[in-house]
């Protein structure tokens, strides 16, 4: 009995690894089904990678951020052949490889559920792009009421009366129940977004009604002189300090204004001019808390975009940093090699040529990501003379160059690449410290945190303006020497590249002045 | 008019890219479909192989 099932057992062993001829032609069927249900699945795929560069190209010049997460996902898809993997997979169930198959399958959801993370953080980076555009556009609708308001406190003071200074009074408080309501809806929609995130992050970032708790409302102003306490400052005030929170917040100090001034309208309907200043005041003030809450969205908001972008940059220069130490090392010894062929340095410096354009490729990235931020000056300049260098460098090895301009090049731009990257890393340290450091202690205005401080883009500027020089001494030697192994279109070509960088310095400097006076 | 239009293009292009992440999630869904399929019929290969005399 024994001996008569090993075969059995060896050939279910076998059946579930590799496949035998007897597995192959006996569920025939089953295997054209679910090759033919996986081959339609590539086709469905293969017409999706399209749409990620064609909505990229629609989207470029209206948002570019979006574009970029398309693109991104559909650099990703080529790197990983995601296609053709998906196309061995047909191949592997057609011959009736189900096991092999089923990995592979598993293989391919991993990469696919990793292509929808970069496309869903590229529409969660423009969601709070929007959400910041519409918290200013609040802000602005608040400043406005608090203008209005106080000029009909003026009015009031001066002693002005009638039905048309009542009738102001009664417009401005309309204008603020819409502006609380308007503000009620985005607090509404904020959370239902929160709500449709996983759930650990969705119970932190939520300020839904749960969270509510019943604590009873401060009088809004100190000296808690209330003698008509309104409705809307009796509700339970929202706890939190949630971006959810903080709108439900501001709505109900909207509507706290709007009773306050429709309180005053009562008491100049009845001719009580220092009753009506009280009211006026108060109506002030919960404006004033309102915008003040507001502002504090924008605050965390742009201080989480910072922290993003930051971690986001750093990753991706310490890549290129790593990649080019490679390149470089790499041409340096094939630079030093004597017993190597013409054909075999050729192909070396080919081989690193094409290393050099995946770095060029990466610094295009990074550019976009802090040309799309618009906060920093000299980072972009920075990066954008590492991706120029960068494609200088990969077509002179390309074309087999590995000589000792070549390798100057190379090692100029590791250093660019090692002080753009210390700023980062300091940028990040000093977010850590603020965010560490008591509340209030952070100065500047909603919404205004730059990516990097104004010290540490006028350090970069000064590097920058030291590899001019340094490239212009070095040009000068060229043009000075008798035998300059450069030609002089080349010459030429590099000296034009050189008076566009110091034109770009120039202009990067002016910017940060202008900055700083404003 | 032309505000309109712009919110208007602004909607479309937002349909887009979520129809995009939406169609990526069926293509996620019918792969997860074929692989179990694919793995069920793996196992009843592996039991049709223990019960052939």
């Amino acid at each position: 009995m024994r001996r008569c099932l090993l075969p059995v057992v060896a050939a279910v062993l076998a059946a579930s690894t590799w496949c035998p001829a007897w597995a192959v032609d006996a569920p025939r069927s089953d295997a054209t089904a679910l090759a033919t249900r996986e081959a339609e699945l590539l086709a469905r795929y293969q017409e999706l990678e399209r749409s990620f560069l064609r909505l990229a190209d629609v989207l470029a010049a209206t948002d570019p951020r979006r574009a970029a997460a398309l693109r991104a996902a559909f650099d990703r898809a080529r790197e990983e052949q995601l296609g053709d993997r998906v196309a061995a997979i047909v191949a592997m169930l057609e011959q009736g490889q189900f096991l092999k198959a089923g990995t592979s399958q598993q293989d391919a959801i991993g990469q696919f559920r990793s292509l929808l993370d970069l496309l869903e953080a590229g529409a969660g980076d423009q969601r709070a792009a929007d959400t910041a555009k519409q918290l200013k556009a609040f802000m602005g609708r608040i400043t406005k009421q608090i203008a209005k308001q106080r000029d009909i406190e003026g009015v009031t003071e001066a002693g002005g009366a009638g039905r048309d200074l009542t009738e102001r009074q009664r417009a401005a408080a309309d204008e603020t129940r819409t502006l609380g309501d308007d503000v009620q809806r985005f607090a509404e929609r904020l959370d239902e977004d929160a709500k449709g995130k996983p759930a650990a992050d969705s119970a932190e970032k939520s300020g839904s009604p749960g969270k509510e708790r019943g604590r009873e409302a401060e009088p809004s102003n100190p000296d808690g002189n209330d003698s008509a306490p309104a409705n809307a400052a009796e509700e339970p005030q929202v706890e939190g300090d949630n971006d959810t929170a903080r709108s439900r917040r501001t709505a109900q100090r909207l509507r706290a204004a709007e009773q306050r001034m429709r309180q005053a309208q009562e008491r100049l309907e009845n001719t009580d001019h220092g009753a009506a200043r009280g009211e006026q005041e108060r109506a002030v003030e919960e404006l004033e808390t309102a915008r003040a809450e507001l502002e504090q969205i924008l605050r965390q908001m742009r201080e989480e975009e910072v922290t993003r972008l930051l971690v986001q940059l750093e990753t991706r220069l310490r890549g290129m940093l790593k990649a080019e130490r490679g390149v470089l090392a790499d041409a340096e010894r094939l630079a030093a090699a004597t017993e190597q062929s013409d054909r075999e340095r050729q192909l070396e410096a080919a081989r690193l040529g094409r290393e050099q354009g995946a770095i060029t490729a990466e610094a295009a990235k990074a550019l976009v990501l802090v040309r799309d931020d618009g906060s920093a000056v000299a980072i972009p300049q920075a990066l954008e003379q590492v991706h120029d260098d960068s494609g200088q460098a990969a077509t002179r090895l390309a074309r087999g160059d590995a000589g000792r301009d070549t390798i100057s090049l190379l090692g100029e731009i590791v250093i660019g690449l090692e002080e753009m990257l210390a700023a980062v890393e300091r940028a990040r340290e000093d977010q850590q410290d603020a965010a560490a450091a008591p509340a209030g202690g952070r100065p500047g205005e909603a919404g205004e945190q730059p990516l990097v401080d104004k010290l540490a883009e006028l350090k970069m500027l000064r590097s920058l303006q030291a590899r001019v020089n340094a490239r212009t001494q070095r040009l000068a030697r060229l043009l000075d020497a008798d035998d300059s192994p450069v030609e002089g279109p080349d010459l030429r070509a590099a000296l034009t590249r050189l008076a566009d960088r110091q034109r770009q310095i120039e202009r990067a400097a002016r910017d940060i002045v202008e900055g700083l006076t404003e | 008019m032309a505000k309109l239009r712009a919110v208007l293009d602004r909607m479309l292009e937002l349909e887009s890219i979520n129809e995009v992440i939406e169609r990526l999630r069926g293509v996620i869904r019918v792969q997860e479909q074929i692989r179990d399929d694919t793995l069920e019929r793996q196992r009843r290969r592996g039991r049709e192989a223990l019960e052939s005399p």
